[in-house]
């Protein structure tokens, strides 16, 4: 299945092909081939490294600038970032995340329940509805859940997060149910047998085995939630409830750019979407960037 | 058999397990689509006598809309950006990457498949910071011109695409990663016995057999940098002089800049349309790769 192209952690990827028993004929060709790609690989390693490289120095550098430079060691960036106003946009990016994946997480559970085990009437239909819907860039169609949000006051911090919810809803919906194909259908007829509910079944039976891509599912939510930009930008008005990625730029366009606090801010609010990730480094498959088009 | 007899009757309880997500998909996001594709046949404003009663104006805005120049040039430019980092760099890089990383030693493979990675996992604001840092004057690449040249000033552009191109390439490295290692290494000896070289084998065998898997690649980061909006946005704001004003900022401008929410909405709408294309040949080509292996 397309769906699922396993994609394993780079570290761990490809295999030893180099391993093979060495020949002896063709060993300067094969060195002098070795050299030149691990050459080009360096290369294109450092190119991608290099404008990494300026958020580490700066977030701990006395005289920061946007310019990469030799740091002049201080903590005070960061002892600056992690009180008052900053701590406040990052705990309301986490509560917006929770709300996100939440909506999503529960929907999907039940929605992917019922494609999965339930006789739903063109259940083929609407997987492929659902597959459809992870392309269409929902995160910018800001202006219609503007106007309905503003007519109802509900441009806060908790009406965003569902939005967002349902932006992820058809990724996470489509990893659930798929996940739960591969529950064996055995394990829920004994707990039927013995007049467990249909909630039951999901909460006891299924959702345990089917954790992974419930995980995957979660995870993937709270991703998108917490990187998104637009949504955020446009449907929180209350200036209490804004969230790390709008401090982030308000502080940029300032007049008096604090390049050290910017980039220490900027490394805090980054890092649990790469332990967020680490810890989803299982096979995940390729639609999952497809909810990478819901970045706003 | 019990599947049996719950096929036979209307099954109420799938339809209760379903409703949550019928009613989220409705109401915020079929609703959504929809409704712009009406207010986007509207003269709705942000603020002002029209901000509430609002009606239906035709094809005015359709009409402004093949008469806007810079609707025009903003869509010329949304296919430059998506074509140059897309379907150019993001493939071109992501499948140099994968190659390389393929055949070089363990340290440098999973010390660079590890950047590329991060580079790809960071949220957009981040990415977009560091590449601002980066083109902006006073930043690294103007100091390294030996001047406090503005290189994100004078080739914008050029500079967004690259910055998405480094925001992306680890996506598209590990999906093509997975393709060539589904390759049969049977068929690629056999070429190299054959007396092929190596760019012969890859051209001739490779490139055919994870065909399927590049085109899925390009379709999938086709519609990642379509909505890109944040990228952009907060790297040049669409400017210098329009310059890199893709649709998606476009449509925010005019929203919520200019206040002019109805047509806003219909430039959005031309983002979905194009995007409703790509979608559904994803989803054509997947179903298709699925019922080629199945």
């Amino acid at each position: 299945m397309t769906q699922s192209i396993a994609v394993r952690s780079p570290a761990t990827a490809a295999q030893p092909l180099a391993g093979a028993v060495p020949e002896e004929t063709s060993s300067a060709a094969e060195r002098r081939e070795s050299l030149i790609v691990n050459g080009l690989l360096a290369v294109l390693g450092i190119m991608f490294l290099a404008p990494l490289l300026w958020i580490f120095f700066a977030s701990v550098d006395v005289n920061a600038s946007w310019a990469l430079s030799w740091p002049h060691f201080t903590l005070a960036h960061f002892r600056e970032v992690t009180r008052g106003d900053f701590l406040v946009s990052l705990v309301n990016t986490l509560l917006l995340s929770l709300v996100a994946s939440a909506v999503s997480t529960i929907a999907a559970i039940l929605g992917g329940y019922a494609l999965s085990r339930r006789r739903v009437p063109l259940a083929d239909g609407l997987m492929v509805t659902i597959l459809f819907l992870t392309g269409i860039p929902l995160a910018i169609m800001i202006v219609p859940v503007f106007q309905v949000y503003a007519q109802f006051n509900l441009l806060n911090l908790w009406a965003t997060g569902v939005f967002l919810g349902v932006c992820s809803l058809p990724f996470a919906l489509w990893l659930i149910k798929t996940g739960m194909d591969a529950v064996p259908k055995e394990l829920e007829e004994a707990a039927r047998m013995e007049q467990a509910s249909v909630l039951q079944i999901i909460l006891y039976v299924t959702v345990p085995v089917a954790l992974p891509s419930i995980f995957a599912a979660l995870i993937y939510s709270f991703i998108n939630a917490w990187g998104a930009f637009l949504p955020p930008l446009v449907l929180i008005s209350d200036q209490s409830q804004i969230t790390g990625p709008i401090k982030i730029y308000g502080l940029i366009g300032n007049s008096d750019v604090r390049y050290g606090d910017i980039a220490a801010f900027s490394l805090i609010y980054s890092l649990p979407v790469v332990i967020l990730y680490i810890l989803m480094s299982r096979p995940f498959s390729g639609g999952f960037s497809m909810g990478g088009a819901v970045k706003g | 058999m019990m599947e049996g007899d719950a096929a036979e009757k209307p099954d109420g309880v799938a339809f209760l397990l379903l409703l949550p997500t019928v009613i989220l998909l409705l109401a915020l996001f079929v609703g959504p689509v929809l409704y712009a594709f009406y207010l986007g046949l509207t003269n709705i404003a942000l603020m002002g006598p029209t901000a509430r009663h609002f009606h239906f104006t035709g094809m005015s805005n359709l009409h402004r809309l093949v008469h806007d120049s810079l609707f025009w040039k903003s869509l010329k430019l949304t296919a430059i950006f998506v074509a140059a980092s897309a379907i150019v760099g993001v493939t071109v890089v992501g499948m140099a990457l994968a190659v390389l990383i393929q055949h070089a030693v363990a340290w440098l493979r999973a010390a660079v498949g590890a950047i590329v990675v991060v580079a790809w996992m960071l949220p957009p604001l981040t990415a977009a910071l560091i590449w601002y840092a980066f083109s902006t004057t006073g930043g690294t690449l103007s100091l390294l011109g030996g001047s406090q040249a503005d290189v994100l000033n004078t080739f914008p552009m050029f500079v967004v695409c690259l910055a998405n191109i480094w925001a992306t390439a680890g996506f598209s490295m590990l999906v093509l990663s997975a393709g060539l290692r589904s390759v049969p290494t049977e068929v690629l000896e056999a070429g190299r016995m054959e007396g092929a070289s190596r760019w012969r084998v890859f051209w001739s065998l490779t490139i055919p057999i994870i065909q399927p898997t590049i085109v899925t690649n390009i379709l999938l980061v086709t519609l990642l940098s379509l909505a890109n909006f944040s990228l952009i946005y907060i790297m040049t704001g669409g400017g210098p002089g329009n310059a890199t004003n893709i649709l998606p900022i476009y449509s925010y401008q005019q929203a919520l800049v200019f206040g002019k929410l109805g047509y806003g909405a219909l430039l959005g709408d031309v983002v979905v349309i194009i995007a409703t294309i790509f979608a559904y040949l994803y989803v054509r080509v997947s179903r298709a790769t699925r019922v080629a292996a199945a």
